[in-house]
C-alpha cells in the first residue's frame, strides 16, 4: 500500500538520503530551492517524489519500476490538492519535453517550448486569457516593452521607462510577480507606479509568472551563484514565451538596461537577440550614472544594509527613499533569499 | 449562493474529476471541459455541472473541469465541494436542496 | 432474517474508483470511511462524494455502513448527510462510553426527523479503541436499540495499551473477548479488527481462524482481495451443513404442524441450537455451498 509523507530538509528525516539519490538518478539537483517535499512511500520505500517552490511545482522524481502512471498521477494529484489548500489555484510545472504528454495528462497546458524544455501550466490561469487581460489595458498599436523586477525602483528603472515614454507611442512596463527579492511583489509594484506616475503613457502590469519567474527562470534570481549553462536554457525559454507577448499585443521594442557586472543578465540579453531576431528591436541601454558610480538596485539593497540612508537617497527616486526610510528596520531583518 | 473565491475539488486520478471554479466578472457560467471521454459523454458531464450550480442557485461562475472518466455522481459530488468550498459554507448545508 | 456481517471492507471515501468498484467483490458489508482513511482538509469533499455515491450507486444486498468522524470534529455533519443519503448503519469510531453512543443516536434522530427518514431506521455500529472503551464494552454494547454490532479497532487500541501489534495477537486477547462477551450479552454482533499486511496471507489465515474460533461474526478487510479467504475459512464443513439442515428441516416439520417443539431423529432440540442451524445453512449460502433460502 502507498502512502505519501512529507520530507523535510531539517537533517532528521530518514528518508533524505534516499530522496536525493532518487532526484539524482532523474537527473535532478537536490540543492535548489523548494517550500515543501513530499515523498511516495511503498510501505518503507521511498518510491516517488515532487516539491513545490509557491506556484511551481519542481523535483518530480519517481522510481523506474513505479513509472508509468499510478505513482505520478497519485504524488501530482496530492501536490495539486495540497496547493489549492494554501490557496494556490494556479501551478506551474518546467520540465523536460519527454516529460510533457504526462503532465499533459493531468490537465496541464503548454505555455512555451524550447527544444530543451517546457514550461506548462494547470489550474485557474490560462496564458491566453492573461493576454487579453493585458491587451485590453492598452491601446492599439505598437508598444514598446520593459520587464523589471524592480528591487527595488532605482533611478535608472526610472530613467529607462521615461526614455522610451518619449521615444514611443505607448510603454508596457511588466513588473517580475514573483516573490524572491528583498521587495514584495507589491512593494516592487507600488514604487513603480510611485515613480512614473508623472509619465501618461506608461501602462503598469505584471509578469503573473510567466515571464522571468521562479518557474522559467530560477537562475535569474540566484545572479552570481547561477550556473550560466542552465541560464542560457531558462533564458531562451523565457525570451520564447515573450514572444508570445509580441505576437499578442503587438510590441516592436523591448528595452533593457545594460548589465556590464552580471553575466546572468548579459546572458539573457544576448538570447533575447537571437530569440528574437529580426522580429522586433531589443534596444539595450547603457546604466545610468550617478557621479561615475553605475546605479543598481543591488547597490541600494546594500545601502539598506549598512543603514546608509544618504546613499540610498542617491540612486533612487523619492518616492522610493521615502518607503524604504519608513520601512528601514524592517527591510534590514528580512532575509534575500529565493524562499 | 455566491461565489467569494476561486476553489478547487477532486483529481486527476482515474475515475475522478478536477473541479476549479472562480467568480466570473461577466456574470455568467462558463464550463471549460478537459475530457479523456470528452467525445462521447462531454455533453452530458457539462450538463451535470450546470444542474448542480443551478440546484444551488449559482448564476456566476468561472469553471475548469479536468475529467478522468468520472460517473455522474462523481461529477456532482466534486461540483458541489468546490461550490462549497467557493462560497465559504462549511456548515449547515441543506441536504434536501442538493438531492 | 439476521443480516451476515462475515467481512466488512473498508473504503476509504476520497477515492471514486473504489467507491465505483465496492459492491462486485461480494462483501456483506461495505464501510466508507470518512474518519481516518480522510485527511482533516478533505473532510467536506469525502462527505459529498459518499452522500452522492450511496444515493446513486447500486450496492446490491450489501449493508451500507459509514464510519463518521467524532461528534467533536465533522460527525454532526457527517450524520446528516448520511442520513440524508439512506446509509443503513453509522458507525462511530473511538468510542469509549456508553454516553458517546447515546449522543450520536440523538444526532440520528434529530436528523431522522429533519430529513423525513423513518425513526429508528438507521442503525450504528460502535468501534472500541482504548482501554477505557475496551472496559466500558458492556454498557457500550447496550446503550441504544439502534446498534447492531461493535467492533474492535486494534490500531489505537495497542497505541493506547502502549504495545504494538504482534503476529500472534496475545496483545488482543482481552479486547477481543470483552468485545465479544459485550456483544453476545447485548445480542449484537462482534467484529474484528482489520489486518493491514495485505501481502501475508498466511498470517491473516492465522487470524481469521482465530477470531472464528472466538466466535466472532466477522473481520474488517482492507483489500478485496481478504474477502475470498473470510469467506472460505467462515465457510461451514459438510457435515456442519448436513447437521444444520437436519435442524432447519425439523424446524419446518413443527412450524406446519402448528407446535413448538422442535425434534431432530426423535431428539428435541432447543433454541440456541437452532439458531447455530440458521446462522450455518446462512454463512453456506452465502459461501455459495447451497442455494439462498434452500436446505440443501
Amino acid at each position: 500500500m502507498t502512502t505519501i509523507r512529507e520530507i523535510y530538509h531539517d537533517g532528521f528525516d530518514l528518508y533524505e538520503p534516499a530522496w536525493q539519490s532518487l532526484l539524482q538518478t532523474a537527473g535532478l539537483t537536490s540543492d535548489d530551492p523548494v517550500t515543501r517535499t513530499f515523498g511516495l512511500f511503498d510501505n518503507d520505500q521511498l518510491v516517488g517524489t515532487v516539491g513545490h517552490l509557491g506556484p511551481i511545482i519542481k523535483q518530480v522524481a519517481i522510481l523506474p519500476n513505479y513509472q508509468g502512471g499510478a505513482a505520478f498521477n497519485e504524488l501530482l494529484s496530492y501536490m495539486m490538492n495540497y496547493l489549492a489548500e494554501q490557496q494556490i489555484f494556479h501551478y506551474f510545472v518546467y520540465t523536460t519535453p519527454t516529460h510533457q504528454a504526462a503532465f499533459e495528462h493531468l490537465g496541464f497546458s503548454l505555455i512555451a517550448q524550447t527544444d530543451e524544455v517546457v514550461l506548462l501550466e494547470q489550474g485557474l490561469g490560462n496564458f491566453e486569457r492573461y493576454l487579453q487581460r493585458l491587451k485590453a489595458k492598452l491601446h492599439p498599436g505598437p508598444t514598446a516593452a520593459i520587464v523589471m523586477n524592480a528591487n527595488p525602483f532605482t533611478l535608472g528603472h526610472q530613467f529607462l521607462i521615461q526614455q522610451a515614454a518619449q521615444e514611443n507611442q505607448q510603454v508596457l512596463v511588466l513588473v517580475v510577480a514573483t516573490e524572491a527579492s528583498l521587495f514584495t511583489y507589491q512593494e516592487r509594484l507600488a514604487l513603480v507606479q510611485a515613480g512614473t506616475r508623472v509619465l501618461t503613457n506608461v501602462t503598469i502590469a505584471s509578469t503573473e509568472n510567466y515571464l522571468v519567474s521562479a518557474a522559467t527562470f530560477p537562475t535569474y534570481f540566484l545572479k552570481e551563484r547561477a550556473p550560466l549553462k542552465v541560464a542560457a536554457v531558462q533564458a531562451r525559454l523565457d525570451a520564447t514565451i515573450f514572444k508570445h507577448y509580441i505576437q499578442a499585443l503587438n510590441i516592436n521594442k523591448r528595452y533593457v538596461g545594460e548589465e556590464p557586472e552580471s553575466p546572468v543578465t548579459q546572458i539573457y540579453n544576448t538570447t533575447m537577440q537571437a530569440t528574437f531576431g529580426t522580429e522586433i528591436q531589443l534596444i539595450i541601454r547603457p546604466r545610468q550614472r550617478n557621479g561615475t558610480e553605475i546605479i543598481s538596485a543591488s547597490k541600494v539593497r546594500q545601502a539598506i544594509q549598512a543603514g546608509d540612508l544618504t546613499k540610498v537617497q542617491t540612486l533612487v527616486p523619492p518616492s522610493t527613499a521615502h518607503y524604504i526610510q519608513a520601512h528601514l528596520t524592517d527591510l534590514q531583518h528580512r532575509r534575500e533569499d529565493f524562499q | 449562493m455566491r461565489l467569494q473565491h476561486q476553489a478547487i475539488a477532486g483529481t486527476t486520478e482515474s475515475s475522478d474529476i478536477q473541479i476549479m471554479i472562480e467568480p466570473n466578472v461577466e456574470n455568467e457560467i462558463a464550463i471549460n471541459l478537459d475530457s479523456s471521454v470528452q467525445f462521447q459523454f462531454g455533453k452530458q458531464i457539462k450538463q451535470v455541472i450546470q444542474d448542480t450550480l443551478t440546484k444551488l442557485g449559482v448564476t456566476s461562475a468561472n469553471i475548469k473541469a479536468i475529467d478522468r472518466g468520472a460517473l455522474d455522481c462523481t461529477v456532482k459530488a466534486r461540483t458541489l465541494t468546490a461550490i462549497y468550498r467557493a462560497a465559504d459554507v462549511t456548515d449547515e448545508i441543506d441536504w434536501q436542496v442538493i438531492d | 432474517m439476521q443480516r451476515l456481517r462475515t467481512t466488512m471492507m473498508f473504503l476509504p471515501g476520497m477515492n471514486p474508483a473504489m467507491l465505483r468498484d465496492a459492491g462486485i467483490y461480494g462483501a456483506d458489508a461495505l464501510m466508507f470511511d470518512l474518519e481516518d482513511a480522510v485527511s482533516p482538509a478533505q473532510k467536506d469533499a469525502a462527505r459529498f462524494l459518499v452522500h452522492e455515491a450511496l444515493r446513486t450507486l447500486d450496492y446490491g444486498s450489501a449493508e451500507t455502513v459509514v464510519r463518521i468522524n467524532e461528534l467533536e470534529t465533522h460527525g454532526r455533519q457527517d450524520i446528516f448527510a448520511m442520513v440524508d443519503a439512506g446509509a443503513q448503519v453509522i458507525r462511530l469510531p473511538k468510542t469509549e462510553t456508553p454516553q458517546d453512543i447515546i449522543d450520536v443516536a440523538q444526532v440520528i434522530s434529530t436528523a431522522e426527523t429533519r430529513l423525513g427518514k423513518p425513526a429508528g431506521s438507521t442503525k450504528m455500529m460502535a468501534a472500541i479503541e482504548s482501554a477505557e472503551g475496551v472496559l466500558n464494552a458492556r454498557e457500550i454494547a447496550k446503550a441504544s436499540d439502534r446498534l447492531v454490532g461493535i467492533a474492535l479497532g486494534a490500531e489505537d487500541y495497542v497505541t493506547n495499551l502502549q504495545t504494538k501489534r504482534y503476529p500472534d495477537g496475545q496483545e488482543l486477547a482481552f479486547g477481543r473477548a470483552m468485545i465479544l462477551h459485550a456483544a453476545r450479552a447485548a445480542g449484537i454482533d462482534a467484529i474484528d479488527t482489520v489486518y493491514s499486511d495485505v501481502e501475508n496471507e498466511a498470517g491473516f489465515r492465522a487470524e481469521v481462524a482465530l477470531i472464528k474460533e472466538l466466535g466472532f461474526n466477522g473481520k474488517s478487510v482492507i483489500n478485496p482481495r481478504q474477502i475470498p479467504i473470510v469467506k472460505e475459512i467462515f465457510a461451514p464443513t459438510q457435515v456442519e451443513i448436513y447437521q444444520a439442515s437436519r435442524v432447519i428441516k425439523g424446524l419446518e416439520e413443527a412450524k406446519a404442524k402448528g407446535s413448538g417443539v422442535i425434534s431432530v431423529d426423535g431428539k428435541m432440540v432447543d433454541k440456541p441450537i437452532v439458531e447455530r442451524a440458521q446462522r450455518v445453512m446462512q454463512l453456506a449460502a452465502a459461501s455459495g455451498l447451497v442455494k439462498q433460502g434452500g436446505n440443501n
